[in-house]
C-alpha cells in the first residue's frame, strides 16, 4: 500500500504529515509506503490513498480516490480515524 | 542542543496584538530578512501561497506555519516565532480559532530542514508545552520551552 502525502510546497507540512501518518501505522501495526510531495506532483503519482489539509485538498482534483482531508494535521486520533476507514 | 531551538534563537518576537495575517507575516519574517536567511521576495511568496491555497498552512489551531518554495527567495534554512497573544484570524471562517504562534519557515532545498520539521513536529504534540509557549511573556521564557 502507497500513501502520498501533499501540501502546497511539498516542503514542510506534508513531510510533517508523513510523520505522524506513519506514527499511527506503527500503532496499528500496518506496513505501508509513505512518501510526501506538493499538490501539482501529487496529481501524477499513483497511490492508494492521498492524504491532506482539509483547505488544500479542495485544491486536488483527481477522480476514484481514496481521500483523507485532515482538519488538523497534528491530530493523530483524527489521522487514524479517517485511516482506519480505508484499511 | 536542539536545531529547532538553535534556529530560533534571537529569531522570536512577542507582540499583543497585529492587525493581519499578512502583517503578522511580515513582522514574523524581519529577523531572518535580517540576518539575510532569506530574500525580500521570500515574504511576498509566503502570502501568495497563502491567498492562491487558502490557508493550510494553520497546522493546528493556534499554529501556522507558513513557507514556501527555496527558490522563492530562500537563501539558509531558517526559523522564526512570532507569538501574537491576542491571536490573528487566518480564515475568515469565523469559527476558525485565531492563531498565536506563527513559526516561518524558510527551506534551501528540499531535505536540509527535515531534522528541523521532525523537531518541531514533536514539540507540537506537546500540548502542555504548546499552551506554556502561548502563557509565556518573553523571548527568553519561550525559548526555554523549547528544548
Amino acid at each position: 500500500m502507497k500513501i502520498l502525502v501533499m501540501c502546497g510546497n511539498g516542503l514542510g507540512s506534508s513531510f510533517m504529515m508523513e510523520l505522524n501518518v506513519k506514527k499511527v501505522l506503527k500503532k496499528l501495526g500496518v506496513t505501508a509506503e509513505v512518501d510526501h510531495t506538493d499538490l501539482s506532483s501529487a496529481k501524477t503519482v499513483q497511490a492508494d490513498i492521498y492524504v491532506g489539509a482539509k483547505d488544500l485538498m479542495a485544491n486536488f482534483k483527481k477522480d476514484n480516490i481514496k481521500r483523507i482531508e485532515l482538519e488538523n494535521i497534528m491530530d493523530l486520533n483524527e489521522i487514524e480515524r479517517q485511516l482506519v476507514a480505508y484499511l | 542542543m536542539l536545531r529547532l531551538r538553535k534556529e530560533l534563537e534571537n529569531n522570536i518576537q512577542v507582540i499583543e496584538s497585529i492587525e493581519s495575517w499578512e502583517k503578522a507575516i511580515e513582522l514574523a519574517s524581519k529577523p531572518l530578512l535580517e540576518k539575510n536567511k532569506i530574500e525580500e521576495r521570500y515574504v511576498e511568496s509566503m502570502i501568495d501561497n497563502i491567498n492562491k491555497l487558502g490557508p493550510y498552512v494553520v497546522l493546528m489551531p493556534r499554529i501556522a506555519m507558513p513557507h514556501s518554495r527555496p527558490e522563492s527567495g530562500v537563501i539558509e534554512s531558517c526559523m522564526s516565532l512570532l507569538k501574537i497573544n491576542t491571536g490573528v484570524a487566518f480564515s475568515k471562517d469565523k469559527n476558525k480559532e485565531k492563531v498565536n504562534i506563527i513559526f516561518i519557515l524558510g527551506a534551501k532545498d528540499n531535505d536540509s530542514h527535515l531534522e528541523l520539521i521532525s523537531q518541531l513536529t514533536d514539540l507540537l504534540e506537546d500540548e502542555t508545552k504548546i499552551e506554556n509557549i502561548i502563557l509565556a511573556e518573553d523571548e527568553n521564557k519561550i525559548l526555554n520551552l523549547i528544548n
